[in-house]
C-alpha cells in the first residue's frame, strides 16, 4: 500500500508539474500573442492616423485636387469643388479634365509640357460657370482604385498673376495719366526705331512742354493742376493713332512719337494740331483754365538713330521755341544743333574758369529819378570765355547752381563787388550802393551770413551801402531759413531787395514780415508798358509802386529802356530805375569815368 | 502538432513523452512506468506538458531503461511505439489524416513545408530529418537523418503510417555510414501488388 501511495504521489506530482509547466508555457504563450496583438494594433493605429493625414492633407489642401479615370472625373476636394464653383446642378464628376483647363498657353509651357508632361505649368482654367481664371497646374499619372487615372493639382494663382501685372503696369506707367513713363517711353521709341529702320521710314519725336503749368500749379494748387495734365491726356489720347505713342516725360513735359508711313507725313498742321489739343480751355472748380505749349521735334533718321539722341534734339528744339516767345513749335535744326554742341563745350570748360580768372563783373547804374544822381550799381556776373567772348549767366549759371561752385563764385562777386564799391567811396565818386544777385545755393544760412560779414569787413563798406537781391520762388522755397538769414543781415544793416517783382507767387503776409527795403518790377511789366494801349500794365505798375510804398519800400524798375517808360514812372512816383536808356552796363573802368567826368547829361538829360 | 513536429531535430516535443509513458502505464504496469522515470536522469523529473519540448536524448534514456525493465530490445520498443504514437495521432488529429489519401502522400508532408516552418521558427534546428524521393511505379525513398538513433522510431511511424492506409507495402531498411551531420538510415517503400504485406 505504501508502494502504491508512493508512486501516485510521484504521479501526482509529476501531473502537478507538468501541469504548471503547461501553464507556464501558456502564460508565456498569452503574454507573446498579447504582445503581438498589441503589436498589431500599433501599426493598424499608424496605418489608420497615416490614412486620417493623407485624406485631411487632400480634405483641406486649398489646392484642388481631382483625379479622372477614363476621361471622367471621379474624385475632387472641396478646394476642387469650390474653386470650380460646383453647385447643386453642376458637378465636377464625370467631367473631361481637358474641359476644365485651357492647356499650354504659350509656346514655352506647350513645348515644357512635351518635354515633361508632369512639369508645373500656369495655365487658364474654366469654372463650372464659365468664368475663367489663372491656375497653377500640376499632373501626375497614378493608379486610382485599380485603374490608370490622371491626378491633376491646381492652385489658383490669379491673385498673383493680378499683381504681376499691376506691378509691370506700375513699372512702365506714369500713376497720374496712365501713359507710358519714361523708361516705358524710351523702350517703346526703341520698338519704333528698329521698325523704322528696317522699312526705312521716318520717326518724329515731339516733345511737349506746358508753358507757365508752374504758375497754374503755384495759383490754383497741385490738384487742379493734375486735373490739367489728365485732361490733356486724355486729349492728345483721342487724336493719336493707335500705333503712335504718347507718354509723360517729366512733370509737365509729354513726349509724342508719330511713325511716318505711306499714310502719314509730318506737317505743321499736325503739330497745330496737337498744340490745340492742349491749349482747349478746360473747366475745372468754376474756372475756365487752359495752358499753351512749346513743342520741339526731331526725326529719325535725320536728327539721330537712338531714343535719347532724338529726346534730346527735341528737347533742344523745344527750348529753343521756349526762348522764341513760348506757344510754337520748332523743328531741330543745324542752329540749334550748334547751339548743343556750344552748350556742351561751355559746361566741359565751366570748371577751369574762375582759377583762369575769366570771370568779370559788370555794373549798370542805379538812377534816382528825383535827383537824378547816381544812387547805386547793380553787379552783374560775366564770364569772358577765350573764344565765345562774353557770356551772360543765363548760359552758365545753371552748371554754377548744380555743382559746388556756386558758392566760389558767389563768394568771389560779392568780395569783388564790395571791394569795387569801397573804392569808389574812396574816390569820392559818391555815397553809392552795390546791388548783388543771390542764388538760391547760397541763401544758407550762417555760411552766407559769415561771407558777408568777411566781405564788409575786408572791404570796409558801410554794411547800408551793400544790398542783396533775391527773387520771390527762392524766398518762398525755404521760409523759415530765409526769415532767419535776411533778419541777422537785417540786424546788421544790410538792405534786401525783392528781384523780378510781379511774376511770381507773391504772398503779401510773409512780404509784411521779411526785413525787405526795396522791391524791383520786373523788366517785363516794363517792356509792357511801351505799347501806348498797354493800359492795363501801367495800372499793375502803379499798383506795385502803390504797394511798396504803402510798406514803406523803394521802387526799382528794372529794364527801363524808353522815354516814354521812364516818364510814365516818373509820374507813377517810381524811386529809382535801371536799364538801356542809360546805355550797357559798365566795366568798372567805364563806371568810374562816367561817374568822374561827371557828365550831368548824361544821367540826367531824361529826366525833368 | 503533426507528425514533422516529433522530429524537429535537438528538441522533442511533450506529446511524445506524454504518449510514452501513457503507453508503459497501459501496456506494461504503473510501477514499470514509475520504475523508468525515476531510472532516468530527466530536466523535469518526468514531468511532461504535451506543448513543452525536451531534449531527445530522454527518450533515449526512457527506453532504455524500459529495455532493461522488460527484457525487450530498444529497436522493437522505439518501432512499436512508433506504429502507437501514428496511431494515437490518427485518433487525435483525424481531420488531418483525413486529408490525405495515400501513406506516400502523408509521408511527403515529413519534408516538404513542415520542415521549413520548423526552420523558420528554430533556426538553429538540426537539418531536416527527412529527405524523400520518390523513383515512380509506387517506390519512395526516405532518407533519415539523427544523431539520436531514433531510426526504430522512425520506422516503426512509418509502419503505423502505412498500417492506417492500409496499403501493403514492404518497408527495406539500411544503415548508412555516419558523416558530418551524424547518423543516416534509408528507408526504401515499395508498393505491394499482390496484397501481402
Amino acid at each position: 500500500m505504501a508502494l502504491a501511495d508512493d508512486l501516485n504521489a510521484r504521479r501526482l506530482a509529476r501531473a502537478i508539474s507538468a501541469r504548471e509547466q503547461a501553464e507556464n508555457l501558456l502564460e508565456q504563450k498569452s503574454l507573446e500573442l498579447f504582445h503581438q496583438a498589441q503589436e498589431r494594433q500599433r501599426v493598424l493605429d499608424a496605418l489608420r492616423e497615416s490614412e486620417e493625414r493623407y485624406r485631411l492633407i487632400v480634405e483641406l489642401s486649398p489646392d484642388a485636387i481631382l483625379i479622372e479615370v477614363n476621361g471622367e472625373i471621379v474624385f475632387t476636394n472641396p478646394s476642387a469643388r469650390l474653386m470650380f464653383r460646383e453647385t447643386y446642378d453642376l458637378s465636377l464628376m464625370g467631367k473631361n479634365l481637358a474641359s476644365l483647363i485651357r492647356r499650354a498657353q504659350t509656346e514655352t509651357d506647350a513645348l515644357r509640357l512635351m518635354i515633361s508632361p508632369e512639369s508645373e505649368t500656369e495655365e487658364v482654367a474654366i469654372r463650372l460657370d464659365g468664368s475663367a481664371f489663372d491656375v497653377s497646374v500640376y499632373r501626375i499619372s497614378l493608379t486610382y482604385q485599380g485603374q490608370p487615372a490622371t491626378q491633376m493639382v491646381a492652385r489658383d494663382i490669379s491673385i498673383r498673376k493680378k499683381l504681376e501685372y499691376q506691378l509691370s503696369f506700375q513699372a512702365t506707367h506714369d500713376p497720374l495719366t496712365g501713359i507710358s513713363n519714361r523708361s516705358a517711353l524710351l523702350d517703346r521709341m526703341s520698338d519704333a526705331i528698329t521698325y523704322a529702320r528696317r522699312n526705312s521710314l521716318p520717326v518724329w519725336v515731339a516733345f511737349i512742354d506746358l508753358d507757365r503749368f508752374k504758375f497754374i500749379n503755384d495759383h490754383y494748387g497741385h490738384r487742379t493742376g493734375d486735373q490739367i495734365l489728365t485732361g490733356i491726356t486724355s486729349r492728345l489720347r483721342s487724336i493719336l493713332r493707335s500705333n503712335d505713342i504718347l507718354g509723360r516725360y517729366g512733370g509737365d513735359e509729354f513726349i509724342v512719337v508719330l511713325r511716318g508711313g505711306p499714310e502719314f507725313d509730318m506737317s505743321s498742321e499736325t503739330l497745330e494740331r496737337i498744340m490745340q489739343s492742349v491749349a482747349e480751355p478746360m473747366k475745372i472748380d468754376g474756372h475756365s483754365l487752359f495752358v499753351n505749349c512749346s513743342v520741339g521735334v526731331s526725326v529719325f533718321p535725320q536728327d539721330g538713330d537712338s531714343p535719347q539722341q532724338l529726346l534730346e534734339m527735341a528737347d533742344a528744339a523745344m527750348y529753343r521755341a521756349k526762348q522764341s516767345g513760348r506757344n510754337r513749335y520748332q523743328f531741330f535744326n543745324q542752329e540749334i544743333q550748334a547751339q548743343l554742341q556750344e552748350r556742351a563745350r561751355i559746361e566741359s570748360e565751366f570748371s577751369g574758369a574762375i582759377e583762369r580768372g575769366e570771370f568779370l563783373l559788370k555794373y549798370q547804374p542805379q538812377i534816382d529819378l528825383r535827383s537824378g544822381a547816381v544812387a547805386g550799381a547793380e553787379a552783374l556776373l560775366r564770364w569772358q570765355h577765350p573764344e565765345l567772348g562774353l557770356l551772360s549767366p543765363d548760359r552758365f549759371v545753371y552748371m554754377a547752381e548744380e555743382s559746388t561752385h556756386i558758392n566760389e563764385i558767389g563768394a568771389w562777386v560779392l568780395n569783388t563787388a564790395t571791394a569795387q564799391c569801397a573804392d569808389w567811396h574812396k574816390m569820392g565818386l559818391g555815397h553809392l550802393r552795390i546791388a548783388i544777385n543771390l542764388s538760391a545755393r547760397q541763401l544758407n544760412g550762417q555760411p552766407l551770413i559769415r561771407l558777408v560779414e568777411q566781405a564788409l569787413a575786408s572791404s570796409g563798406l558801410p554794411p547800408h551801402c551793400l544790398e542783396l537781391e533775391l527773387t520771390e520762388s527762392l524766398m518762398m522755397s525755404n521760409m523759415e531759413l530765409t526769415l532767419e538769414t535776411l533778419q541777422v543781415l537785417h540786424a546788421m544793416g544790410v538792405q534786401i531787395a525783392i528781384d523780378d517783382f510781379g511774376t511770381g507767387y507773391s504772398n503779401f503776409a510773409y512780404l509784411r514780415k521779411l526785413p525787405i527795403s526795396c522791391l524791383k518790377i520786373d523788366r517785363q511789366f516794363i517792356h509792357d508798358l511801351s505799347d501806348t494801349g498797354a493800359r492795363d500794365t501801367s495800372i499793375i505798375t502803379q499798383d506795385l509802386i502803390s504797394l511798396a510804398h504803402n510798406l514803406h519800400l523803394r521802387v526799382i524798375a528794372e529794364g527801363v529802356e524808353t522815354d516814354n517808360q521812364l516818364s510814365l514812372l516818373q509820374q507813377q512816383g517810381c524811386d529809382e530805375i535801371q536799364g538801356f536808356i542809360y546805355g550797357n552796363a559798365l566795366s568798372p573802368d567805364d563806371f568810374k569815368n562816367a561817374m568822374q567826368t561827371h557828365d550831368p547829361t548824361r544821367w540826367q538829360s531824361k529826366i525833368d | 502538432m503533426v507528425p514533422s513536429d516529433l522530429f524537429s531535430g535537438h528538441v522533442m516535443k511533450g506529446i511524445v513523452f506524454r504518449e510514452f509513458i501513457a503507453m508503459v502505464e497501459t501496456q506494461f504496469s504503473l510501477e514499470t512506468a514509475d520504475h523508468i522515470i525515476s531510472a532516468s536522469n530527466l530536466s523535469t523529473d518526468g514531468a511532461y506538458t504535451s506543448v513543452g519540448t525536451y531534449p531527445p536524448q530522454e527518450m533515449v534514456d526512457l527506453v532504455t531503461h524500459l529495455s532493461a525493465s522488460t527484457n525487450i530490445s530498444v529497436p522493437d520498443l522505439l518501432h512499436h511505439f512508433g506504429k502507437h504514437l501514428f496511431k494515437r495521432f490518427s485518433e487525435i488529429h483525424p481531420e488531418y489524416v483525413k486529408t490525405h489519401e495515400s501513406a506516400f502522400e502523408l509521408l511527403r508532408q515529413l519534408d516538404g513545408h513542415i520542415h521549413v516552418e520548423v526552420r523558420k521558427l528554430y533556426i538553429d534546428a538540426e537539418l531536416p530529418a527527412f529527405d524523400y524521393e520518390e523513383l515512380g511505379d509506387g517506390e519512395m525513398v526516405f532518407i533519415y537523418r539523427s544523431r539520436r538513433k531514433l531510426a526504430d522510431f522512425a520506422q516503426g511511424l512509418i509502419q503505423g503510417c502505412i498500417n492506417h492506409f492500409g496499403d501493403p507495402m514492404q518497408i527495406e531498411r539500411v544503415n548508412l555510414p555516419d558523416d558530418d551531420s551524424g547518423a543516416h538510415t534509408r528507408f526504401t517503400l515499395k508498393r505491394l501488388n499482390d496484397g501481402t504485406s
